[in-house]
């Protein structure tokens, strides 16, 4: 009895302890899986974050993308007269020159609105803009950011006639009720006698930018929010639609969570940053629960195995529960990814190996006017045109698609192949965005911006002329003396016919006439005076390579500058010195586009005396001794296609500033063009 | 209308640089019509190595190929010639000039110069150079004088030619009249002069 009554109770045992280590391997194993799982899910919860965030950014950029091209436009403007610029921007209208999205722009008249509030079109509320001000004489051409406050606004009151602070007192008022400082750039455009004629006035806009964020579709559980020190007041701490559950307690014991920041744009000497975030507990809170339900499901199964058949009903609906959960979970999951994909503004798309698209986010209706259904199942032969349909490929690019009213779209498309278990190629998953307004809004500006630098050619064709009349003037020079000496040889001498000596003195009054004339030309063509101030040259170097930009990458040249930023100020003209190293770099990529390596330096260094030395530096192979020696002559040139003006032109704005300009070779097929400039220590020595 | 001049003899030329050949002649033949002599040089770099000892004024022009006028008569100011420059230039500009009198020119001119303008500048330019080449002389002379006298002579020197009595430097030195006035003696020989006017000059080259 004893014996046999031990048997089973030992078996029971045994089978309680093989029972208790199978449970144990089996929670072992479902905690293995998972966690790779987890990894995946991880991966997959970060993309959709940082897919998030740039869908956010791209709807925000072109508001931001502009500011930094007008920065450059208007960095050079203020050599332009007033017409000029009006001609530039074409359709303004009242004043108001230039008011797309992004950056509004606004030319001021410098008199009589020194103080002044900006009213948005009838209808609108009011919001914080900049007050304007005359700041004095202008700076003569670098950027004036200023910073509009009270403090600011009060003192350029200061010594203005009564009549005109009264009104601008109560602007100012009203503006203090509205809001704080708003920052802006401001730049003075000078009429022809020097005089400032109007103010060109550049803010942003940031309520604008606001009412986007506020607009834009953010998917459940994620934050969207902007940042910028200097503004934080005027955002009045404001975030984005914030509609995430916060999850304090649990997020420190172990809730994933992504956040994707990026920087919008500088304003002020700030980034103004974008920031998305989400915690995975607010997007994925029933699949958490994964590891914990399989873990007790196998603890169960195993269990249940060993307490017999009468428990097999009970298991079957254990295992049935289990599986509904599962499904739900699953379900929930996918539903999470579906709002996602179906609330951004992108198309978001996938085919199978054929480029049959399988899936189509229903964006696609706002897009092109069709739905989902009209593209799946077919090769999008309705957006992408019937005789040649888009093969779709791997990688970032720009394509057409063809709305159903006919108008073009420009996409910015990015895709990923899926690949099958098996590890064939089962098809691809991409996302595409509009980018059609950015586009045109770039054509504008790059025309905008071909328009101007017309404008500085122009008056460098004056400064050529400038060349020339002083090119002129020595053989009248020679002439003027050549005359006066034979006067006095033959003065003397009683034997010459008077007839001769007569005709000789009409000869020196004609000769100096044509010298006259030739002098009073420069002063009218030359009319423009350099107008100095004291400037950094980093900053000249830097507009002319952003001027050049275009051909540098285009030729695949590589621009080094070398400036020490704490080289002193120099004394020039801003526009005419961009304009002078500008045709150098030009010569520069001219010299270098034969040649194997094409490096330009541009460097700036400290001469005796003062004295900056700017040299632009090229491995187009050097000089020879002819060349060097005519190179600043006007209509002298090595190109095939060139009229020789650019340097001439150089020499002319360097000796307008009292300064040198020369070009060297190097034994290493280097040539270096440099010219001098007076550094500030010297107007104090 | 041009005036006959008559110009004192200067036994220096007039050295015109320039690259542009009309104007080289033609300043030549003018500065030859009023009998002043003139070397021409095409480029500052031939100038530069050519003997400036013989020059009695510079006449530059501002813009040539490879160097400017004002770094020609910045490294002319370096090796310490002090020969008076006469800048040129076809365009006036201002900065420019300023720059180059800042410098030490003798004169701008703008082309085309005035004959009359040019001739007066040129004569008193050689001028200043005669004189300046004279004191150089007088000084060389003096100094060559003053080196003969011993460090004691020439400390007595100093005190005589500032007025001090033989008494009184006898005093200063602890010395005795008698020895004062034997080096008085000695230093009135060696310097071969006779009056104390005539030291006071030389110490004060």
């Amino acid at each position: 009895m004893i014996s046999s009554n031990r048997i089973p109770q030992r078996d029971l045992y045994v089978t309680i302890v093989v029972a208790a280590v199978l449970a144990f391997l089996t929670v072992l194993a479902v905690r293995f899986s998972s966690a790779e799982a987890e990894r995946e899910r991880a991966l997959n919860f970060a993309l959709s974050v940082e897919r998030i965030g740039n869908a956010v950014r791209g709807s925000l950029s072109n508001h931001f993308e502009l500011i930094e091209r007008w920065r450059n436009v208007l960095a050079v403007s203020p050599t332009l007269s007033a017409a000029q610029l009006d001609s530039l921007f074409r359709g303004s209208r009242q004043g108001q020159l230039y008011a797309g999205i992004g950056p509004t722009i606004l030319a001021v008249p410098a008199r009589p609105l020194p103080v002044g509030l900006h009213h948005p079109r009838p209808g609108e509320a009011k919001r914080p803009y900049a007050v304007m001000y005359s700041m004095g004489e202008p700076g003569g051409g670098s950027l004036a950011r200023i910073d509009l406050g009270r403090s600011a606004v009060f003192a350029a009151l200061e010594g203005r006639p009564v009549a005109e602070q009264k009104p601008a007192l109560r602007r100012l008022k009203e503006f203090d009720r509205l809001a704080a400082s708003v920052p802006a750039l401001v730049v003075p455009v000078l009429a022809p006698d020097g005089k400032v004629g109007c103010w060109i006035v550049v803010w942003m806009d940031f309520s604008r930018i606001l009412d986007r964020v506020g607009q834009l579709q953010v998917p459940q559980g994620f934050s969207v929010s902007l940042k910028h020190t200097t503004l934080a007041e005027s955002l009045g701490g404001w975030t984005g639609k914030d509609t995430a559950r916060r999850g304090g307690s649990r997020t420190s014991s172990g809730i994933m969570e992504s956040r994707y920041s990026t920087t919008l744009t500088e304003f002020a000497g700030e980034p103004l940053e974008l920031s998305v975030s989400a915690t995975e507990e607010s997007l994925f809170a029933e699949d958490s629960e994964w590891p914990v339900v399989l873990g007790v499901g196998g603890t169960l199964l195993v269990l249940l195995g060993t307490a017999g058949v009468h428990l097999l009903l009970r298991r079957r609906r254990e295992a049935g529960e289990l599986q509904s959960r599962l499904t739900g979970a699953l379900r929930a999951g996918e539903q999470r990814f579906r709002d996602l994909v179906e609330t951004t503004p992108d198309w978001v798309w996938e085919t199978d190996a054929n480029g049959v698209y399988i899936y189509s986010s229903p964006s696609c209706a706002a897009l092109f006017g069709y739905a989902p259904e009209d593209l799946i199942g077919t090769r999008g032969e309705v957006i992408w045109g019937a005789g040649n349909p888009e093969r779709e490929s791997v990688g970032v690019k720009l394509r057409i698609a063809r709305h159903r009213s006919g108008k073009r779209i420009t996409l910015e498309s990015s895709a990923v192949p899926i690949h099958s278990v098996a590890g064939a190629r089962a098809g691809l998953r991409g996302f595409d965005r509009d980018v059609s307004r950015r586009v045109a809004l770039e054509e504008e500006l790059r025309l905008l911006q071909s328009r101007l630098i017309g404008a500085i050619q122009a008056e460098s064709v004056g400064q050529a002329m400038v060349g020339l009349a002083h090119e002129l003037n020595q053989p009248l020079a020679a002439v003027v003396t050549y005359n006066q000496a034979c006067l006095r040889m033959v003065e003397a001498d009683a034997r010459i016919d008077p007839d001769i000596r007569e005709a000789m003195r009409a000869t020196a009054s004609h000769a100096l006439l044509a010298s006259d004339i030739v002098r009073k030309f420069r002063e009218l063509v030359g009319g423009r005076r350099i107008s100095r101030s004291w400037i950094r040259i980093g900053d000249v170097v830097k507009h002319a390579i952003d001027i050049a930009s275009t051909r540098k990458s285009r030729e695949k040249v590589r621009i080094n500058v070398d400036i020490d930023p704490d080289l002193p100020d120099v004394s020039g003209d801003a526009t005419l010195l961009v304009q002078v190293v500008l045709n150098l770099l030009n010569n520069a990529m001219d010299a270098v586009a034969r040649s194997r390596i094409r490096e330009i330096t541009v460097r700036a260094l400290r001469q005796e005396a003062g004295k900056l030395r700017i040299e632009v530096v090229d491995t187009g192979g050097g000089l020879d001794e002819v060349a060097r020696a005519q190179l600043f002559e006007p209509y002298f040139t090595t190109k095939l296609d060139g009229v020789g003006m650019g340097l001439a032109v150089c020499r002319s704005i360097i000796e307008a500033h009292g300064e040198e300009i020369h070009a060297d070779s190097t034994d290493d097929g280097r040539t270096v063009f440099w010219f001098t400039l007076a550094g500030r220590e010297l107007a104090h020595a | 209308m041009p005036e006959s001049v008559t110009p004192e003899k200067s036994a220096r030329a007039v050295f015109i640089v320039d690259d542009d050949t009309g104007i080289r002649q033609s300043v030549g033949l003018l500065l030859k019509s009023v009998g002043i002599e003139t070397v021409a040089f095409e480029s500052p770099t031939v100038f530069l190595k050519a003997n400036l000892e013989d020059a009695g004024c510079i006449l530059l022009d501002v813009r040539m190929p490879g160097m400017s006028g004002i770094e020609v008569q910045r490294r002319l100011a370096e090796e310490g010639l002090g020969i008076p420059v006469i800048f040129m230039t076809g365009h006036g500009d201002v900065g420019m000039a300023v720059r180059a009198m800042r410098q030490g020119a003798f004169d701008f001119l703008e082309k085309p110069i005035e004959d009359q303008v040019l001739i007066d500048s040129v004569l008193e330019a050689l001028a200043v150079d005669d004189e300046r080449r004279r004191t150089l002389a007088q000084r060389r002379s003096a100094m060559d004088l003053v080196s003969r006298l011993t460090r004691r002579e020439r400390e007595i020197a100093e005190l005589l030619a500032h007025g001090g009595s033989t008494r009184g430097i006898a005093d200063q030195l602890e010395l005795s009249a008698r020895t004062v006035e034997g080096y008085r003696s000695r230093i009135m020989m060696k310097l071969e002069i006779t009056s104390l006017a005539q030291l006071v000059r030389i110490l004060e080259v």
